[in-house]
C-alpha cells in the first residue's frame, strides 16, 4: 500500500484517465456554492448568529427539515433520520438524539427531484464566488489577523488601540467576509471608550 | 461611573462577541478546506449535484452546533462521517439503484475513450460504473483516487484499518478497471 499510487499518476489507461480527472474536476456550481454558504451564514448579508437556529431563521428555504441533533460523541455520528416521502411539497427529515434541544426548524432546501441533472460545474475557481465574498485566502488570514489583534486589543481594555485596528481593516476591506465581526467589535470598542471616559 | 451590572454585562457580551467570531471564523475555514471534498464523495455515492451540496450543508450545520466538541485536527473526520451517515439515511440504496436505471436508459453505453470529451459525459459514466459497487469501496476509491488522501489518512477518516482501505482500494480499483475496459470494448464491438 505505501508504493501505490493513484492511477491518475500510473498506470490508468486513455480513457480511465479521462473519466478520473473529469470526476477530479467537478465542484458544486456557483449557485450550490453560494446557497450553502448562504445557509451557513458565511456571506455578508446573513449576520453569524452564533447560534445556528437563530441563524437559520432568517433564512428562507423551500420546505421544512426539523433537526435536532444529538449522540456525536468524539467524532463518531450517529444519526438516524426519516426522510417525508418523495410526493410531499416538503421534505421533513428528523435526526433526532436524547437531548433536551428543541428541534430546530431549518430551511430543507433539498430539492424533490432526485434526477441527476448536469448542475455541478467544471472547475473553474475563478468563477465560483464574487470577490467580495470569496477573498483569496492569505486575504482572509489577513481578515482574521486584524480582528484578531482588535479583539486582543477589546480584551486587554484598550478601546482606542482596538479602533486603530478596525480602521486598519476598514481601509484593508471595505467589503470583507468579516465586516460584520469587525462592525461588532468597533461598537464594543467604542462602547468600552466612552465607559472609560465617564470612569 | 458605569455600575458593577454594566461592567459585568459589558465583558460578557465581549467574551460572547469574540466566541461568535471565532466560530464564524472557525466554520469558515471548515467550509474552505472541506467542502469540496465531501461533495465530491457524496456525488460519487450517487447523490445529485443539489442533493450533495444540501446534504454538505446539513453536515456543516451540524457541525456548527457541534463545534465545541470537535477536536481541533478532527473537523475533517467529523464532518465526513456525519455527511456519510446522512447520505445514507436520506438517501436510500433503493432510490440509488431507481437513479442508476433511468441513466442506463439515456446514457450510450458504448462511448468511445475519444469522444469522452464532455465533462458531464465523463462524470456520468464515471457514476455508472459505481452504481452497483458497494459504498465502503466507492468512498475509499475516491478518497485515495480522486482526493489524493493517503491510505493512513483514509484510515482515520473512514475509521478503518489501514489494511482494509488496502483491501478495499484493490476490489473497487478492480471493480472500476474492469468497468471501463467493458465501455471501451463495447463500442469497440459496434464499430
Amino acid at each position: 500500500m505505501k508504493d501505490l499510487k493513484p492511477l491518475l499518476r500510473e498506470g490508468a489507461s486513455d480513457f480511465e484517465r479521462q473519466l478520473l480527472s473529469a470526476a477530479m474536476r467537478e465542484r458544486p456550481s456557483p449557485q450550490l456554492h453560494s446557497r450553502m454558504r448562504r445557509t451557513l451564514g458565511l456571506t455578508g448579508p446573513i449576520a453569524w448568529a452564533g447560534s445556528v437556529k437563530a441563524m437559520l431563521a432568517t433564512v428562507a428555504g423551500k420546505g421544512a427539515v426539523a433537526v435536532a441533533v444529538v449522540g456525536l460523541a468524539a467524532g463518531v455520528v450517529g444519526l438516524r433520520a426519516q426522510q417525508a416521502e418523495r410526493s410531499a411539497p416538503s421534505a421533513n427529515v428528523a435526526v433526532e438524539a436524547p437531548s433536551t434541544a428543541p428541534a430546530a426548524p431549518i430551511p430543507a432546501a433539498v430539492p424533490p427531484s432526485l434526477a441527476v441533472a448536469p448542475a455541478a460545474a467544471p472547475a473553474a475557481p475563478a468563477a465560483v464566488e464574487p470577490a467580495a465574498e470569496e477573498p483569496s485566502s492569505g486575504e482572509l488570514r489577513e481578515e482574521i489577523r486584524l480582528l484578531d489583534e482588535a479583539r486582543s486589543a477589546l480584551q486587554r481594555g484598550s478601546g482606542a488601540a482596538a479602533l486603530e485596528q478596525l480602521d486598519r481593516y476598514r481601509q484593508r476591506f471595505p467589503s470583507g467576509v468579516l465586516r460584520r465581526e469587525a462592525s461588532l467589535l468597533r461598537q464594543q470598542a467604542v462602547a468600552g471608550r466612552s465607559a472609560g471616559a465617564a470612569r | 461611573m458605569p455600575s458593577a451590572t454594566m461592567m459585568i454585562d459589558s465583558t460578557a457580551e465581549e467574551a460572547s462577541l469574540g466566541a461568535r467570531t471565532a466560530a464564524r471564523i472557525r466554520l469558515e475555514r471548515m467550509f474552505r478546506a472541506h467542502h469540496e471534498l465531501i461533495w465530491r464523495t457524496l456525488r460519487r455515492l450517487g447523490l445529485s449535484a443539489d442533493l450533495a451540496a444540501d446534504t454538505t450543508q446539513q453536515a456543516y450545520l451540524i457541525a456548527a452546533e457541534r463545534l465545541g466538541d470537535i477536536r481541533t485536527g478532527s473537523e475533517r473526520a467529523f464532518l465526513f462521517s456525519t455527511a456519510i451517515g446522512l447520505a445514507r439515511t436520506n438517501f436510500r440504496r433503493s432510490q440509488r439503484c431507481q437513479l442508476q436505471s433511468d441513466m442506463d436508459l439515456h446514457i450510450d453505453p458504448g462511448l468511445r475513450a475519444e469522444q469522452v470529451t464532455n465533462h458531464c459525459s465523463a462524470v456520468e459514466l464515471l457514476d455508472r460504473v459505481f452504481a452497483k459497487t458497494d459504498e465502503d469501496l466507492v468512498t475509499v476509491f475516491v478518497l485515495f483516487e480522486l482526493e489524493g488522501l493517503s491510505a493512513p489518512e483514509i484510515s482515520q477518516l473512514v475509521d478503518i484499518p489501514v489494511g482494509t482501505v488496502a483491501s478495499r482500494l484493490r476490489r473497487a480499483r478492480a471493480t472500476f478497471r474492469a468497468a471501463a475496459r467493458r465501455m471501451e470494448l463495447a463500442h469497440a464491438a459496434q464499430r
